[in-house]
């Protein structure tokens, strides 16, 4: 296979992949959830037969344009929120509740209680912190969000604004 | 609400390029080049993807070499090239809208050698014969 065809190949797939991963979003680029990391990994993974030119051209075009495609419209269904989003993207798992872990959670993403520990390390919470949480979430993409309880969040300008607080 | 169309029209400008391109006579960069077909024919061969690999034959050959002379091929390069550990191809030459390429199959007891015709059909290469 000549160099000069393999670099030719790949500028076109480079030119295809960046416009159609452009116009699908910028959730599958930054991989948000599970559903944009398997569609990067698939396309990632075809890519290959079209630089060794297995494929034609045309081939890797439709079957790459056909997975944008769908993942298109189902990021436009799921966007709405209701049942089709909880199915396809799942919902929040609730991991920490008052700082205590919710073991119901914990069974349900499969996470060991020292996973879990690291995670909310991860997320700047040591053990000598958990009191301070409120909530803490694995949300859809993997990610731990947490909710500080008031005394221990940053203050807003509601709370300068309670009575008995001197500016 | 855009999206699904944006990516349709990326798909046809792509696809415009593709048929542009093998319009204008690209035979090797855009469409497999002889010897990837070859390879691609063999690689189906020995893994016994028979109708696979007569998706790659031109309509002629197509109608002459049917299931079991590909299953007789398989053998015959089994028996001397042992268990099959890799193919890989050369080109031959390429005469305008003719080409030939050599699949080589290398197997614990040797490598055997294919030798194919192919011309262009339809701006893609399509095996017409094949010689052990």
């Amino acid at each position: 296979v000549d160099l000069h065809h393999v670099a030719l190949r790949s500028v076109f797939a480079f030119v295809v992949l960046l416009a159609l991963l452009r116009a699908s979003g910028k959730r599958t680029i930054d991989q948000g959830t599970p559903f944009d990391f398997v569609l990067a990994l698939i396309l990632g993974d075809m890519i290959d037969d079209l630089l060794w030119a297995d494929v034609e051209a045309a081939r890797f075009v439709a079957a790459a344009g056909s997975l944008t495609l769908c993942h298109a419209v189902v990021a436009l269904l799921t966007a709405r929120g209701g049942f089709l989003a909880d199915v396809i993207e799942g919902r929040p798992i609730v991991l920490m509740r008052a700082g205590v872990l919710v073991k119901k959670g914990l069974v349900r993403e499969r996470v060991s209680e020292s996973e879990a520990q690291e995670l909310l390390r991860v997320a700047g919470l040591e053990r000598g912190q958990w009191h301070e949480v409120d909530t803490a979430r694995i949300e859809e993409s993997g990610v731990v969000s947490v909710i500080r309880r008031p005394p221990f969040r940053a203050a807003t300008r509601a709370d300068l604004q309670r009575p008995g607080v001197r500016r | 609400l855009r999206a699904p169309f944006d990516v349709l029209a990326i798909v046809v400008c792509a696809l415009a390029v593709c048929g542009w391109a093998v319009w204008g006579g690209d035979t090797a960069i855009l469409v497999p080049p002889p010897e990837a077909v070859a390879e691609g024919f063999v690689r189906q061969v020995v893994a016994g993807r028979y109708e696979g690999a007569r998706a790659l034959l031109s309509a002629e050959a197509a109608a002459e070499v049917d299931r079991d002379r590909l299953e007789q091929l398989r053998r015959n390069l089994e028996a001397g090239a042992g268990v099959v550990v890799g193919v890989t191809a050369r080109p031959d030459g390429v005469d305008q809208d003719h080409a030939r390429a050599t699949a080589l199959v290398d197997g614990r007891d040797g490598l055997v050698p294919v030798w194919l015709s192919m011309s262009l059909h339809r701006g893609l290469w399509k095996i017409d014969a094949i010689k052990e």
